[in-house]
């Protein structure tokens, strides 16, 4: 059980939690009759100053299949794409304004993550991804092209990578928070009777965990404040979010979970 | 789609039906574009992104186009919402960028409130900012702020409307907000918890809350203020106070305020072991300015009490603090200080200087060795920490980056009592000496490298600094910003040389960022002001790079026509991507009638008397000179940067009325100035007689803002015509008889004069350092209408010179003039009001107001000369700090020598004498009175025989009071040699009886009390 626990912990380090499962058609994209222009895109929100398109939210809802398990199963809607785009715009910034903690990613990590996902993305195995033409098939089935999903990796793992150095740097865990942990959260989990491994042993997965908690929370709180003090305007009301929703919607939130 | 167009695509006739088409690009991908074409922002207003786009035209449509095509537009911040569409055309696609335009802030006024300052407080309330985007939001926001501004005066219902005017084609709106203020509240119940310790009428009264008063933005400030200045007063220095509520009861139209108050312990602030006076201590102790109480105040405490009885002598002080808590209600804190012997700074010296010399290092350092004035010297701990920065300082910028200094103190032994002497040692290490090896700019795509090199004060080979290289880069920024670049920025990158450790290379980096353009410069404000008037004050135009200095420069320019109270200058769309701009230049016309109105006195000896007749003494009376000023102007006259002024100015030593029309900036010449001026006058400060002038001028003046002709901006040329008919009249004239009707009749002065004045003082109310020079040549000509002709040069010269770290000065002023008639023999008389004169507070201080000089031979008193030469030398001390005063008064020594002479070739042979001569003369008048009108006859008249040909000598003590708009002056002189002179009658002839005959002496002691320096 607890091994079961901590590999999810370093897998979700990565992947937000957030998942798409299906493709929505996209009203806003619709075809107008052919009389009248069709409009092709459009500017749909602004954060700070920069403009999300419509296409941009499509493109989210396309790249979401990627994000095994992010939605817990639901489909990616064009309301939480749009959301998700404006906390990853924000962070972004923030990224560009903090010069010296962004990180590029090297693209061998990139091409690493990018195997992963082709492995491991349950709709890509259908498809058959480990192959090139199982790959090619599965992003043309899903209007992608492998430049976006670079790009797209390439986006997240700087974002991880900055959330990382931003946040887990000043955390101190302390022996008494593991010791904690171990006595209050782990121990009653385990049946009576059953083996419990030495708190030596597992205090270092411990620490990970509550290093990645606290991480969690400060991340939370960081970017809540960036979204109150940003300037955002969604242009379009049907991309509008109820007021309790905006808050806390971005992925990265999940990744360190 | 005809396949001969090429394009392995064609347009879909049908597009297919929303639900199978996930991607709305997808099927015009590829397709040829035949137009681009823009709907809600004008094309030329987005330029240059759309020639940049046309090169899309006939390529295939691809995805990345439209994108980058939106972010781009959107970017430009002149869309609110922006769309890309397509519709089939030609075989390929129709590409339209339509949006809504965004709307930006124009000019935001507030008019209709009540009170002085009222409509400006809310215009800053509303937070408006012209030029910023426009949001209806805003707008509402602006409101509730300016609502709240209201309440916070007082005015709890207000009427705010708001008129909206937009202006489509620039994409502004002017928004003009119009207040009615309503009725506004009076001051109601006052309401006190806590322990105020005063009952609630003493709380209102201290709060100045009456009842029924006016609730203005500072009532609760004040009241709060108020009640806490008791507290204070009282020692009280930890009472809190708050403004719990103040509610307005709309009924009764009255605010209610709730105050909570502590007042606290009384705290007793005592100094054990010296003696300091409790003003000082007020001064020092910083828990008394702060009005509370905490360690971090209260060591503070320690460190100011130790520098200030290190300066009194004290090296060796020591300052401890303990807080005792006498009672609840007293707390004493005691500041024990160890006075230790009392030092005297006897050396400064500095070792390990190898670079500079110790002489030019210690100009550089406060610490200094008792001297006359200072007789402890100077020291402190915190002087001597800042001495050890200023010397690393100007080692750092010499080239020394290693260089290290230290300070060392060494106290002799001395027995109790005796006064220590103390030596002060500054170690420096220099370290080893750094010089710039190669300095190059990276970066400069739109500008010349070299050209920015050569703006560099960082050169090959010369010393590294750090402020230099400081310098540069502000240089090199500003070099960009006038150049439009408004987000350059500018790194600089040092490396040491690996062949020459010596050498550093410097690097400057420069990012440039986007070059920004004028696109329009909208004036707006103008209501009586002619366009045309303030044409040349812009300095900014369109297509040309928007230059923040022009802007401030044409905002300057605007501000120096006087004829607007504000100028406000703001971009359009400030954030936005555009790269042409719209500058805003708002301006807000001064009021055209102005009134203006002073009053002042001299107060001296000598002052010429009135109405005395034959009583009047040669030598004046010391009197009270009170003058009143009143001025009216017409500004802003035809539109134009032009006035016309009455002013008048009424004292007992002047009454003038004077019409005055002023065009400071002739034709839009900022160099060049016209004035035309005509009046009355009727002056009496000469003692002899009250004077007339009918007089008119027209006065050319030319500056030289921009070098020309080797000319500085220091220098000024004046040219001019004067025509004035002078008369004295004849009752007043205290001279022999029968001068009497000459010098009486009305006389004309008619002619040109020319007058060059060059001024490089550093500050015209009290300079420090530079020169001032003018030079006047005046020539009454009959061909120009005069009756009297003449000519007259009058020059001076000032100069200043600051010494002992710009803490003394040494000012010197001298005056040479002369004056010589010619023409016809009944025109070569000098007119009296012509004369050259001296004497006074700002002349020759040895005599009254306009006293030196030839003096009439009968009735003694000064008629004024044809040549004069004065000198003046001051040494101006620092101030002291004294009691009461600080550092705001401080004294002057003053030597003044000079004369007036009948002829200027007297001048400079009695320049070397110090006695007048021949006084045996002047005695021999009151013996032969008649033989007394004997001597020669000049162009200023009759003379006697007594000389007045010699150099009086004054010297003197004088007091300056400082104020910023510059010092009140108390001069007192002694003249070491006043001239003696018979006074044998009055203007009523010789006194019938030669007993009354006597020989007048010019005062030796006189006083003079005026505003500014002499000179």
């Amino acid at each position: 059980m607890f091994h079961h626990h901590t590999t999810r912990a370093a897998r979700s380090h990565l992947w937000p939690a957030t998942l798409i499962l299906c493709l929505l058609p996209v009203s806003i994209l619709a075809q107008t009759p052919a009389a009248a222009p069709a409009v092709l895109d459009r500017v749909v929100a602004v954060v700070n100053n920069h403009a999300i398109l419509s296409s941009d939210v499509d493109e989210e809802i396309r790249l979401a299949v990627l994000d095994s398990g992010a939605t817990g199963g639901g489909a990616l809607t064009p309301r939480r794409a749009l959301d998700q785009l404006i906390s990853r715009a924000l962070i972004q910034q923030q990224i560009r304004a903090e010069d010296a903690l962004a990180t590029q990613p090297p693209h061998e990590q990139v091409e690493a993550r990018i195997a992963d996902i082709r492995r491991e993305t349950p709709a890509c195995v259908r498809q058959n991804c480990a192959s090139e033409a199982g790959w090619k098939a599965f992003l043309a089935a899903h209007d992608l092209t492998e430049k976006q999903v670079e790009n797209y990796i390439t986006l997240r793992l700087e974002i991880l990578s900055f959330i990382e150095l931003r946040f887990r740097q000043g955390i101190r865990i302390t022996a008494e928070e593991i010791s904690n942990y171990y006595n209050y959260t782990l121990l009653p989990q385990y049946a009576p009777g059953e083996p419990i491994p030495a708190l030596d042993r597992v205090s270092s997965r411990i620490q990970e965990i509550l290093l990645q908690h606290q991480v969690n929370v400060l991340f939370d709180g960081w970017l809540k404040n960036l979204r109150k003090q940003g300037d955002i305007e969604i242009l379009d009301p049907s991309l509008e979010a109820p007021p309790a929703q905006h808050g806390a919607a971005y992925t990265g939130k999940e990744a360190s979970q | 789609m005809p396949a001969a167009l090429g394009q392995g695509k064609s347009a879909p006739a049908t597009p297919p039906p929303a639900a199978q088409q996930r991607d709305s690009i997808a099927p015009w991908e590829g397709l040829p574009v035949r137009s681009i074409s823009y709907r809600g922002v004008s094309t030329d207003r987005l330029r240059p992104l759309p020639r940049r786009f046309e090169k899309q035209i006939g390529a295939p449509l691809d995805r990345e186009f439209i994108e980058q095509s939106l972010h781009q537009l959107f970017a430009t911040g002149l869309f609110e919402t922006i769309e890309v569409t397509a519709a089939p055309e030609q075989g390929g696609v129709a590409l339209v960028f339509r949006g809504q335009p965004r709307t930006f802030i124009g000019t935001v006024t507030v008019t209709g409130a009540k009170g002085a300052t009222l409509n400006t407080q809310l215009l800053r309330a509303s937070q408006l900012t012209a030029g910023a985007r426009f949001t209806s939001g805003k707008v509402d926001q602006a409101i509730e702020q300016m609502r709240q501004t209201m309440a916070a005066n007082g005015f709890h219902s207000p009427a705010i409307a708001h008129i909206l005017t937009e202006h489509p084609r620039e994409q502004l709106v002017d928004i003009a907000f119009q207040v009615i203020s309503g009725p506004q509240a009076r001051i109601g119940s006052v309401q006190v918890s806590g322990d105020p310790g005063m009952t609630v009428e003493q709380f209102r009264r201290h709060a100045h809350l009456k009842t029924g008063a006016r609730v203005h933005h500072e009532t609760a400030n004040r009241a709060l203020a108020g009640v806490l200045k008791v507290y204070q007063n009282e020692g009280r220095l930890e009472a809190e106070i708050k403004l719990e509520s103040q509610k307005y009861d709309p009924k009764e139209k009255h605010t209610d305020f709730r105050f909570s108050a502590n007042r606290g312990p009384l705290v007793q602030v005592r100094v054990t072991g010296a003696s300091i006076s409790p003003q000082r201590l007020k001064q020092v102790i910083p828990v008394f300015e702060e009005g509370t109480v905490d360690d971090d105040l209260l060591n503070e405490g320690n460190r100011r009490l130790r520098d200030y009885f290190q300066r009194m002598g004290y090296a060796e002080v020591k300052v401890e603090h303990r807080r005792q808590a006498a009672s609840p209600a007293q707390v004493v804190i005691v500041y024990s200080v160890q006075l230790g012997p009392r030092t005297r700074v006897k050396s400064v010296s500095i070792t390990g200087n190898h670079y500079f010399d110790s002489a030019t290092l210690k100009d550089l350092i406060s610490v200094h060795t008792a001297d006359a004035i200072d007789r402890h010297g100077v020291y402190s701990q915190a002087l001597l920490a800042s001495d050890v920065g200023a010397l690393q300082a100007v080692y750092n910028n010499n080239g020394f980056p290693w260089a290290k200094v230290t300070a060392e103190t060494h106290n002799e032994a001395v027995k109790p009592g005796k006064t220590a002497p103390l030596a002060v040692i500054y170690h420096i290490d220099e370290g080893k000496q750094v010089r710039v090896g190669s300095v190059k700019i990276e970066g400069a795509a739109h500008a010349d490298p070299a050209r920015l090199l050569a703006l560099l004060n960082t050169t090959p080979g010369q010393l590294l600094s750090p402020q230099n290289l400081a310098g540069d880069r502000d240089t090199l920024l500003t070099d960009y910003l006038s150049r439009g670049f408004d987000q350059a920025t500018v790194d600089i990158a040092q490396q040491v040389e690996a062949a020459d450790p010596d050498k550093v290379d410097v690097a400057f980096h420069i990012t440039e960022g986007q070059q920004i353009f004028v696109r329009k410069v909208l004036l707006t404000g103008l209501h009586f002001t002619r366009p045309s008037t303030i044409a040349r004050a812009i300095t900014l135009h369109p297509g040309d790079p928007l230059n923040q200095t022009a802007l401030a420069e044409t905002q300057r320019n605007l501000y120096d026509f006087a004829l607007f109270n504000k100028v406000d200058t703001a971009i359009e769309n400030p954030t936005g991507k555009e790269i042409y701009k719209t500058v805003l230049l708002q301006t807000t016309e001064a009021r055209r009638w102005a009134l203006s109105y002073g009053f002042g006195f001299e107060v001296q000896t000598g002052a010429p008397q009135n109405n005395c007749g034959a009583n009047c003494s040669p030598n004046g009376q010391t009197n009270i000179s009170p003058r009143v000023l009143l001025d009216i102007t017409r500004n802003n006259l035809f539109g134009r940067e032009q006035s016309v002024s009455l002013r008048s100015n009424y004292g007992l030593l002047e009454q003038q009325v004077s019409l005055l029309f002023q065009n400071p900036h002739f034709e839009g010449n900022r160099d060049i100035g016209l004035t035309l001026t005509g009046g009355y006058a009727n002056s009496r400060d000469v003692t002899t007689y009250v004077a007339s002038r009918l007089e008119g001028a027209m006065r050319w003046s030319q500056n030289f803002t921009t070098p020309s002709l080797g000319l500085s901006r220091a220098n000024t040329f004046i040219y001019e015509f004067d025509f004035r008919r002078v008369k004295v009249a004849a009752a007043s004239l205290q001279v022999y008889p029968a001068a009497i009707q000459q010098l009486s009749t009305a006389v004309r002065v008619a002619g040109p004069s020319i007058t060059w004045v060059r001024d490089t003082r550093d500050s015209p109310l009290d300079a420090h350092r530079g020169t001032y020079t003018s030079l006047q040549e005046f020539l009454s000509l009959d061909h120009m209408g005069a009756q009297a002709e003449f000519n007259r040069v009058d020059v001076s010269n000032s100069s200043f010179y600051s010494f002992g770290r710009d803490r003394f000065v040494l000012a010197r002023n001298t005056r040479y003039g002369q004056e010589r008639a010619f023409g016809p023999a009944n025109s070569e008389l000098l007119p009296l009001p012509e004369r050259l004169y001296a004497g006074g507070a700002t002349s020759l201080r040895s005599f009254p107001i306009n006293a030196a000089g030839p003096r009439d031979p009968q009735t003694g008193f000064p008629i004024g000369g044809a040549g004069t030469l004065v000198n003046s030398t001051e040494l101006r001390l620092p101030p002291p700090t004294l009691p009461w005063f600080g550092n705001t008064l401080s004294f002057v020594l003053f030597h003044d020598m000079g004369n007036v002479f009948a002829n200027a070739g007297d001048i400079w042979s009695s320049a070397i004498r110090i006695h007048q001569p021949s006084r045996d003369s002047c005695t021999s008048a009151l013996t032969d009175p008649q033989n007394n009108l004997d001597g020669p006859t000049v162009s200023i008249g009759q003379l006697g025989k007594c000389s007045f040909n010699y150099f009086t000598h004054a010297a003197g003590l004088g007091l300056r009071y400082h104020t910023p708009v510059g010092p009140i002056r108390l001069d007192f002189s002694y003249d070491l040699n006043p001239p003696v002179y018979p006074v044998l009658g009055n203007n009523g002839g010789l006194f019938p009886n030669p007993a009354d005959y006597y020989m007048g002496q010019a005062s030796h002691f006189n006083f003079f009390f005026s505003l500014g320096q002499a000179f």
